[in-house]
């Protein structure tokens, strides 16, 4: 990935979130992340009904992924959360 | 993020740029199981949802936004952001329950469009309550829909073992306890008597449904009889 892996340690995993050897110590990030939230819901619910994020299908194209080859949607991850990382494979 | 024991699963997915799907090789390691979607200029995700390169939008039970930063901007080489992402991601996945009532907020608005239903209650008539039907990840709108329970012999060692293989609710929202037991008075869960076999298989059917399948031992099975029952504990 030309841009870097998102999630250090694994690639762009997440699962290195829950093996390295982090510790919760920055209560000002902990705060940005918070503002953030706060203004994205505040801003959505001034703008009336959150609404839902444009829907899509796109194919996997990792051949290591349970879902290689198959048409992924958000739709498919409704009842879970789900993060989108947004990269540049060049 | 399973480890963590949150209560709604929570999934990663990467999307590449339209223009750059010549490259996705290089993405692609046995390190790397996480699904690499390949924008289109039809599709036009980027576009769409107003992209730049190293953004990162988190999704709602609903799939509405709750959360949008960029990766080049709070890089996740530095131990405060990628504490922050990871602190974000757990805390949006903890399912509010404003009732207290056992049901999920997101699975009743989801199936009834208010908190009003109650987890003893039958609203589709089928004998599965809402709160069974929630941890089964069955329809509490529709009769047909039961909780999926199956049972199975395997042969490990040569020697005959039951297994039962069901649906569950993803994540930690609901606990599961899978034990066996010989003659139905003692059970128990050891795993010297009956174990997990792979991973809980997530279905990705929009109902946050998984698969998930336990198998008695050799040493269990090659008693003269065995049974195995679910029990759903509160998390």
């Amino acid at each position: 990935m030309g841009a870097g892996p998102p999630f250090p340690g694994s690639k762009w995993g997440i699962e290195a979130f829950d093996s390295g050897p982090w510790a919760w110590h920055d209560g000002a990030v902990l705060a940005r992340w918070f503002i953030l939230v706060s203004w994205m819901a505040a801003a959505l619910s001034a703008a009336g009904q959150v609404q839902p994020m444009p829907d899509f299908k796109l194919t996997d194209a990792n051949s290591n992924s349970p879902r290689y080859q198959q048409t992924v949607s958000p739709r498919d991850y409704r009842l879970q959360i789900s993060a989108y990382y947004f990269g540049d494979a060049g | 993020m399973n480890a963590a024991n949150t209560g709604l699963r929570v999934e990663i997915l990467g999307i590449n740029m339209a223009s750059q799907a010549e490259y996705n090789q290089l993405v692609v390691d046995s390190h790397n199981v996480l699904p690499w979607l390949q924008d289109t200029s039809e599709q036009d995700v980027w576009g769409k949802w107003r992209i730049i390169q190293r953004d990162v939008v988190v999704l709602d039970s609903f799939n509405r936004p709750v959360l949008k930063d960029n990766l080049t901007q709070h890089d996740l080489g530095q131990v405060q952001n990628y504490n922050a992402l990871k602190n974000a991601l757990l805390q949006l996945a903890v399912p509010a329950d404003t009732d207290k009532d056992g049901l999920p907020d997101d699975w009743e608005y989801g199936w009834f469009g208010n908190l009003a239903v109650t987890p003893t209650g039958d609203e589709d008539g089928d004998g599965a309550d809402n709160l069974t039907e929630f941890t089964f990840s069955s329809s509490p709108k529709s009769p047909a829909s039961l909780p999926f329970i199956d049972g199975y012999l395997a042969r490990p060692a040569g020697k005959p073992a039951l297994g039962v293989i069901f649906r569950r609710f993803a994540g930690n929202a609901a606990q599961f306890v899978v034990e066996t037991s010989p003659d139905l008075i003692n059970w128990t869960n050891r795993t010297s008597e009956i174990f997990r076999v792979g991973t809980v298989r997530n279905l990705y059917d929009g109902t946050g449904a998984a698969e998930v399948r336990y198998q008695q031992t050799s040493t269990a099975g090659a008693k003269p009889a065995g049974f195995i029952r679910v029990r759903v504990v509160s998390p």
